[in-house]
């Protein structure tokens, strides 16, 4: 579904992402977890279409994400670390919008948004100014919208920021459930019990580069994630 | 702490201007040197058009021993710019700032928060008081040498000045941001307390204008009526020569600005930290309807628009302004004839007039100038979506000229009529300024590709400052100013209807060769942001 290969990003003297490879299948909840600055966000921003990158390549479903950026965007939704979202559009206009630029169905739109918005009791906010909500408001409205089209490859930056226990708990079962229907999602977080828990696969980066991957088990072993991370960063942590 | 607060709000100007808060590099000292040289340039045009103004007037005034009128109609002037200028910015920084929050939480007083804010305001004040003051005082003291009380005088009253037109503006901005919190369409109420403010100033200064223009008998008839506004008499008499209204008006000054002061630090900490009062809407679930994604994107952008009346104001003043121009000419028609009819030589100029006109009032509008700077923090939503960058780019070119080519082709057709054009000579006021209206479009969106400001913490700040906007209204400047010598040196052969002709064909030729450079190198550069 996802397959990196050999992605390098560098921002003027400094390497962000280097020689970085990655592969996720159907199915599967891959998380990416790393120190601040380690390169989490480049390689997601890279991977999402929003970042040209140096060397390397990045395919969405056989697709080439530098040849055929509107094909892959086309089957994949990205959330950001801080959903900065149109606040002069109403939360139902901006769900609106979003529908119409994949061309989602009248009917199809209005069963997922009734069905997303009742679970997490953004219903009665739809008609706000996007401006007027708060923080965890606005990543609901984002969860929304890129689960509206459905996608096959969900990519999101710590997702679970500003959700209330509530709402973190029913991310974690829509992402479940698409990736039992054949999706696969790949996101970032900080929160390693949820990592640990939650992704099939994962990844560890450090200072650009890849020091660990592979399933749960193979990365972590009987240690917790959390034992195994702090012993890969080191004298740094 | 006070130091500390105004070093970042002066930097934070700094930086808008200069656009350095969206580079990531330390800005070159080359570029600062060329910015300071285009300011400085801007400033300087603009004080040239008030040393004109001021030196028609200073004749008459001097002459008819009314010299307290000459410095009343300068402090009107100063004070109406400093206001202007100041009074959406004012309403953003005091109220709307995103990090009043964040200063208000640490160990800061209140207090200097604000001071730091208005010190900041006050910086911008004196910025736009100094293409008036310098040429005021030159004219000013040519027409009749100031002796030391004079200056002391003009210095006085022109220091305690913008304290009076900031804390107007600050109050102004307090209650519009209180009444807007009580108002559902909030950018609507903004955009028409702004047109009936800037409707009535113009009025006053259409009719001031026009008295100007009698001469001295006039003269005396503005005098009486700007005497009956007290404050404006006080004012001018200060600067003249009468100390007692020096100190009364320097006592005004600084007791109003005191007690401004005192009701905006009352009030500050309340206002700005209110929820910025949604009338709340009730969602009602409707059948959906879809739309293609190029009528999505055109509503995204028309929303935006409509969203700001900062935006709608700032950037459609050209809108107002044909509309105006238009309603007058309908209703002064017959001066128009007589006119035309007592100078057949101006008659033959009246169709290229009209155009230059025309497309003068389309150089005011400049929707899509800030257009790639409003999708601020939020142009990562563009750049994930399955949508062709050019469609986006498209989508704001539709905007700026669905919005005001019809406004412009309806005042070229009403303005033909009036005047009995041709069909020649009406096909041309209409084809121009319409392609003009393509021009500005193109223009604006190709402007602030090149130089974007996304780092922005209220919309004001993209609509207002950055070299874009800047570059596109000295740009739309000089091309008008083309238009104008090439006609002037072609002559009025045939009307000036071949001069027009081969400038609109010239026209439409940049046009395709800027709409190329958008679809190619925009599209990249849009992507890269």
């Amino acid at each position: 579904m996802l397959k990196i290969e050999h992605l390098t990003k560098t921002y003027g003297d400094k390497k962000a992402v280097d020689d970085l490879s990655l592969h996720i299948e159907p199915g599967e909840i891959y998380g990416f977890i790393g120190h601040n600055g380690a390169g989490k966000t480049t390689t997601i921003k890279a991977c999402a279409g929003i970042l040209q990158f140096d060397a390397g390549s990045i395919y969405i479903d056989g697709m080439d994400v530098s040849k055929e950026p509107l094909k892959c965007k086309q089957i994949l939704a990205y959330i950001p670390d801080n959903p900065d979202l149109y606040g002069f559009l109403s939360g139902i206009k901006y769900l609106n919008f979003v529908a119409d630029i994949f061309g989602v169905s009248a009917a199809d739109r209005q069963e997922r948004i009734k069905k997303y918005a009742d679970l997490f009791g953004l219903t009665d906010d739809l008609a706000q100014p996007v401006s007027a909500y708060s923080h965890g408001m606005k990543q609901k409205l984002a969860i929304i919208s890129a689960w509206l089209h459905a996608p096959k490859l969900i990519i999101m930056d710590e997702p679970f920021v500003g959700l209330d226990p509530k709402a973190a708990h029913l991310l974690k079962g829509m992402m479940a459930e698409h990736c039992a229907s054949g999706g696969a999602i790949f996101f970032s977080t900080h929160v390693l019990e949820v990592a640990e828990k939650l992704c099939d696969k994962v990844a560890i980066i450090k200072e650009g580069r890849l020091v660990a991957c592979g399933t749960m088990e193979d990365v972590k072993g009987t240690a917790s994630l959390e034992e195994v991370f702090l012993e890969l960063e080191g004298d740094d942590a | 702490m006070l130091k500390t607060l105004v070093g970042v709000r002066l930097a934070a100007l700094r930086s808008w201007f200069t656009g350095a808060a969206r580079s990531k590099k330390t800005q070159s000292k080359a570029k600062l040197f060329a910015f300071t040289l285009l300011m400085l340039y801007a400033l300087a045009s603009l004080g040239f058009a008030f040393w004109h103004y001021l030196s028609v007037m200073s004749a008459s005034f001097f002459e008819a021993g009314l010299a307290w009128l000459y410095w009343a109609v300068v402090a009107l002037s100063d004070f109406s710019l400093m206001f202007i200028g100041t009074v959406f910015f004012a309403k953003a920084q005091l109220y709307e700032a995103k990090d009043n929050e964040l200063l208000l939480s640490m160990p800061v007083k209140p207090s200097a928060i604000l001071v730091s804010r208005l010190v900041m305001l006050l910086v911008i004040s004196a910025v736009f008081s100094l293409p008036v003051l310098i040429p005021a005082a030159y004219v000013g003291w040519s027409a009749a040498a100031p002796g030391v009380y004079g200056v002391a005088a003009f210095l006085l009253v022109f220091l305690l000045l913008p304290f009076f037109a900031l804390s107007a503006a600050a109050l102004f901005g307090w209650l519009l941001s209180l009444l807007s919190a009580r108002v559902k369409n909030k950018s609507l109420f903004g955009t028409i307390a702004c047109v009936a403010a800037m409707l009535a100033y113009s009025y006053f200064i259409a009719r001031l204008n026009s008295s100007m223009m009698e001469g001295v008998d006039y003269a005396q008839g503005i005098s009486g009526a700007l005497g009956g506004i007290v404050p404006l008499y006080w004012i001018g008499s200060a600067v003249a020569g009468s100390a007692g209204y020096l100190a009364l008006v320097c006592l005004i000054f600084t007791g109003t600005s005191a007690a401004a002061y005192c009701i905006l630090s009352v009030t500050f900490i309340r206002t700005a930290t209110a929820q910025r009062g949604f009338a709340r809407a009730k969602y009602v679930e409707r059948s959906a309807k879809t739309a293609s994604p190029d009528t999505a994107l055109l509503r995204r952008e028309l929303a935006c628009l409509c969203s700001s009346s900062a935006y709608m104001v700032n950037c459609g003043l050209g809108l107002l302004m044909t509309a105006v121009a238009a309603a007058a000419l309908v209703i002064k028609r017959a001066e128009v004839h007589e006119l035309l009819a007592s100078a057949p030589e101006l008659a033959v100029y009246a169709p290229s007039a009209l155009t230059l006109a025309l497309c003068l009032l389309a150089a005011m509008n400049f929707f899509s100038a800030p257009a790639v700077s409003l999708e601020g923090k939020s142009i990562w939503i563009a750049q994930s979506l399955p949508v062709d960058t050019k469609r986006i780019l498209r989508s704001k070119l539709k905007m700026h000229i669905y919005i005001c080519a019809p406004v412009t082709l309806l005042a070229s057709l009403i303005c033909s009529a009036v005047l009995g054009l041709g069909a020649v000579q009406t096909v041309l006021v209409v084809v121009q300024p319409l392609v003009f209206t393509v021009f500005m479009a193109l223009l604006g969106l190709t402007e602030n590709l090149r130089h974007p400001n996304l780092d922005w913490i209220n919309e004001t700040q993209a609509v207002k400052t950055g070299f874009g906007l800047l570059f596109t209204m000295l740009i739309s400047w000089a091309v008008i100013a083309l238009l104008v010598l090439l006609l002037i040196f072609t002559g009025s052969a045939g009307g000036g209807i071949l001069t027009g002709a081969v400038s609109t064909a010239v026209m439409v030729f940049v046009c395709l060769l800027m709409y190329r450079w958008l679809m190619n190198k925009g599209v990249k550069l849009y992507r890269a942001l």
